[in-house]
């Protein structure tokens, strides 16, 4: 993000999956081409003129038309999982709906703003990323771009695929067909259940389709994957902490069909680790946040500092005030590995265990701080 | 005095007064580049973000279909209730929350006579005799002609072979006013069609969503839009579960499936009456097929109705029914509380949704399977409303955000608490952003009326008419009956298409068969007159 990793983070999270939830898998598609339909000879109660949607190459009714996204595991098995992009999409999508509207005087709505092809074509027709007006809200919003990226610049967080973790303790299954594992389940142990939609014609209410099967992870599902911060900032590790209580209160879906009850998830953060190069140390040093450190980088204007960072590349750094949050009661790790990295780490001990979650809950006031820092700043 | 009921359905009419439609700039889902014409009023186009805490309420027993039974000797043996895991682990039965969703929406988009966001494109014609259970002499279809050589169209013969959609001669097509119709065609401007101004979106597609449609992916995905409504399951306990008698017939149909037809005036107005030979006992003959206009009545809604005396008639007055054990969460049950999002939605739909979810005047909802029969009358209980916090506020979650409670004023504003209960809806029809079409709610009101003293009774019943029966839906009229008919002391001609004439027909002809026009049919039943002063219109 600045050149430089100053210091990162690392947060594992533990998903559990609170109702059905389905990722479009690769092969799956409701486009009709691949598929047939067959009059169906079970569906008796929902109309006579039902039909079922099935893969080609499905033999038994009930088996998936559109299947879960499987990949290879390390050790030559496939399973289930739900891709990073999907994971980082879903929160990328909350966050920026929850920054727009603490935003509102300068943004409308996020889903509008983010993909407007005209202010593309602003951007390829001149729009210079480092001028002030390369950063003028409309374009995404500043805090957006720290934590995702934009076209100009790379993200600070990272996220990883959600893997289950059914399959820890059960036996292998030797599946190397690919098609075969989209067709049966990946191991018997899967927690794939198929659901089935019928949509019903508002002036008939016939079945416009027939049923719709589409396979999807079971509630109960425990899936298990990481975000990393480079270069962080604590304002960031709130907007995690947002995110995370997004995920708690069912802001925030994986995959399709949210808006109908699916994918729905519970989050766990089980381990956070906050690395820093030893000229940083933000945590041993207040007094340092404010003269070192990447924590101070977003707060200066002095383009001497800046090219320390940047190189001799002039850029505009927007102002933001960075609050050190209250962690009095964070407990070093009483000794980090040797050379010129150090590290704290917190472990979940219980399911009930809060110290991870109200250590990232604590940080969003950080994170409100510096959106109201943004609110009045001169790019506002 | 007339002998039949009225039938368990009718129609809510698309010629009404059309619902507000904004770009979305005008419902302030978006900043404006420019001046455009048509916005929602100011305060209404605030949006709230939030989560409606409510619960399910059975009013008659309810049935969404899980498993069933293998069928014997051509009926279903026992329909079970759908279940699910639950969030804990544990098996329930629950109402999916598309299924609770599908029945929101299609509300709406009746009272704001909306967009038509669901519907089947084309009934093909099938070859049979109209007693033929799978049989239909007048083919139509709804949506626009697939172009020659696309995929769609490639896989519309794929689908059946005798069918090809071109085929003027064989196939109706039917009008949607244009009004009904999403705006997906307009997106293939340059540019992305929802940001054009003259793209205008309804009340439903902003609340629930909208699927774009095209010849190709990437125009679906243009005007594809996102629903700002999401609603969780309802989940009930298993004790809830009570087993009831349904019924089926001992054949391949089911009994109170929908069979669009457009040789009737049932799903379709009144377009034309012509001579048709058809074979029977005794060689051909010449019957009258009443042939619907090429616009459908409107959209469909069931009657509430007992569903024990319903079943009991039925069982009464038709022969060869097989009762069905289909187990139902019980009338008088009430779900767990589950919860409704609303994300970024205007506050005058904020409204509209929770008007939606509890109408006024007794107007209920049907919910699941077997409505014809007077199952799955249901209503809402809101619990709570919970607001996010505005601003900043709301990121700051060790300040106690992001949700607090909405207060009692709050609640009563989104609720129109204090709005005469007469005309609650009305007034979301004429106050602020016009939203509700006076003369849906009308309808509405009409079909959707719950009024548990007014369900026990016989006035309450509403049953198919008979089919094969003398007088029955599927027995012709012979075509001399038609011709009989006096119209200003003329004959009539066939074919005979015009509409005073039409008109009259179905009067003439109901000693012969009162089932060919379902308006008809319906005002002179015998319990027509209570029904509408049960719904006091």
């Amino acid at each position: 993000m600045y050149g430089l990793v100053l210091c990162q983070a690392r947060l594992d999270v533990e998903l559990v999956v609170r109702s059905p939830t389905h990722v479009g898998g690769d092969g799956a598609s409701d486009q009709v081409q691949g598929y047939r339909r067959r009059p169906s000879t079970r569906t008796k109660a929902r109309g006579s003129e039902t039909i079922e949607l099935r893969r080609n190459g499905a033999k038994r009714p009930g088996e998936s038309e559109l299947a879960l996204p499987i990949h290879r595991l390390g050790d030559g098995e496939f399973d289930l999982f739900v891709p990073a992009s999907s994971f980082r999409g879903a929160v990328r999508h909350f966050l920026w709906k929850r920054l727009r509207r603490a935003r509102r005087d300068q943004v409308t709505d996020a889903r509008w703003a983010i993909d407007r092809p005209a202010d593309r074509d602003d951007r390829e027709d001149g729009a210079d990323p480092t001028t002030a007006a390369y950063w003028e809200p409309r374009f995404g919003g500043v805090l957006m771009r720290h934590l995702f990226g934009s076209e100009a610049r790379r993200g600070a967080l990272r996220f990883s695929s959600l893997e289950p973790s059914h399959h820890r303790d059960q036996p292998a299954i030797p599946y190397s067909d690919r098609e075969e594992v989209l067709f049966r389940r990946p191991r018997p142990t899967s927690p794939m259940r198929t659901l089935v939609r019928n949509r019903l014609d508002r002036f008939t209410m016939e079945s416009t389709e027939g049923l719709r099967n589409f396979a999807a992870m079971e509630a109960g599902t425990t899936l298990t994957g990481n975000i990393q911060l480079d270069s962080f900032s604590w304002w960031q590790l709130g907007a995690l902490g947002l995110a995370l209580r997004g995920m708690q209160d069912g802001s925030i879906r994986l995959g399709r069909r949210g808006g109908t009850g699916l994918g729905r998830v519970d989050c766990r953060p089980t381990r956070l680790v906050l690395r820093w190069h030893r000229r940083v140390a933000p945590l041993e040093g207040r007094e340092l946040l404010d003269t070192d450190g990447c924590l101070a980088l977003l707060g200066r204007e002095d383009a001497d500092r800046h090219r320390g960072v940047f190189g001799d590349r002039r850029m505009f750094v927007p102002t933001m005030s960075e609050r050190v949050p209250d962690v009095g009661d964070i407990q070093l790790a009483p000794a980090g590995p040797a050379g010129q990295w150090r590290q704290a780490e917190w472990t979940q001990s219980a399911d009930g265990d809060p110290s991870i979650m109200n250590l990232l809950l604590g940080m969003t006031a950080t994170l409100a701080d510096t959106a109201r820092s943004l609110s009045g700043g001169p790019h506002a | 005095m007339p002998e039949h009921y009225m039938n368990p359905f009718w129609f809510v009419p698309t010629d009404g007064e059309v619902g507000a439609r904004f770009s979305v700039v005008g419902w302030g889902l978006a900043a404006a580049d420019g001046p455009g014409e048509g916005t929602a009023t100011d305060g209404d186009t605030e949006l709230l973000t939030g989560r409606i805490h409510l619960r399910l309420k059975t009013l008659t027993p309810l049935h969404v279909t899980g498993a069933i039974d293998p069928p014997a000797n051509g009926a279903m043996q026992h329909r079970h209730f759908y279940r699910r895991k639950d969030p804990a682990g544990a098996v329930r039965p629950v109402v999916e929350g598309s299924s609770i969703r599908g029945m929101l929406r299609a509300y709406v988009e009746a009272l704001t006579n909306g967009f038509v966001s669901v519907y089947k494109d084309a009934y093909e014609k099938v070859d049979g005799s109209q007693d033929h259970n799978r049989g239909r002499h007048v083919g139509f279809r709804v949506g626009p002609e697939p172009k020659e050589g696309t995929r769609k169209a490639e896989w519309d013969r794929q689908r059946d072979g005798r069918f090809v959609f071109g085929d003027q001669e064989r196939v109706h097509a039917v009008n949607r006013p244009d009004h009904l119709w999403a705006p997906a065609s307009v997106a293939r401007a340059d540019g992305p069609g929802r940001f054009r101004d003259e793209v205008r979106l309804d009340a439903a597609s902003v609340m629930f969503g909208l699927t774009g449609s095209g010849e190709d992916t990437g125009e679906a995905d243009r005007m594809a839009i996102a629903g700002r409504v999401r609603i969780d399951d309802a989940w009930f306990s298993d004790d809830a579960l009570q087993q009831h008698d349904s019924l089926d017939l001992a054949s391949n149909a089911s009994m109170g499936g929908p069979k669009p037809n457009k040789s009737s005036w049932w799903y379709f107005k009144p377009g034309l009456v012509r001579e048709r030979s058809v074979r029977a006992r005794g060689g051909l003959k010449r019957v009258a097929e009443f042939v619907g206009a090429d616009q459908y009545r409107g959209r469909k809604f069931y009657f509430h109705q007992d569903p024990g005396r319903c079943v009991r008639w039925y069982r009464d007055n038709w022969r060869g029914l097989k009762t069905v054990a289909t187990e139902c969460v019980g009338g008088g049950r009430a779900s767990e509380v589950f919860t409704i999002h609303f994300d970024g939605l205007p506050r005058s739909l904020v409204r509209l949704l929770v008007v939606a979810l509890t109408p006024s005047q007794g107007v209920r909802h049907k919910l699941g399977g077997l409505r014809p029969f007077g199952f799955g009358s249901v209503e809402f209980d809101i619990d709570r409303i919970d607001l996010l916090m505005p601003g900043l506020d709301g990121l700051d979650l060790h300040a106690g955000g992001p949700w607090r409670e909405a207060s009692a004023a709050e609640r009563s504003a989104l609720l129109a608490d204090g709005t005469d209960e007469q005309t609650r809806e009305l007034a979301l029809a004429h106050v602020g952003t016009c939203l509700v079409d006076p003369n849906a709610w009308k309808w509405m009101r009409l079909i959707a009326t719950w009024n548990s003293n007014f369900v026990g009774t016989e006035a309450s019943l509403f049953v198919y008419p008979p089919f094969k029966e003398p007088g029955g839906f599927a027995r012709p009229v012979q075509s001399q009956a038609v011709r009989n008919v006096r119209v200003d002391r003329k004959r009539v001609h066939l074919p005979e298409s015009r509409p005073q004439v039409l008109k009259q027909i179905p009067g003439a002809i109901a000693s012969t068969n009162p089932t060919k026009d379902l308006d008809h049919y319906q005002e002179t039943a015998r319990n027509f007159d209570a029904v509408k002063k049960n719904a006091r219109i």
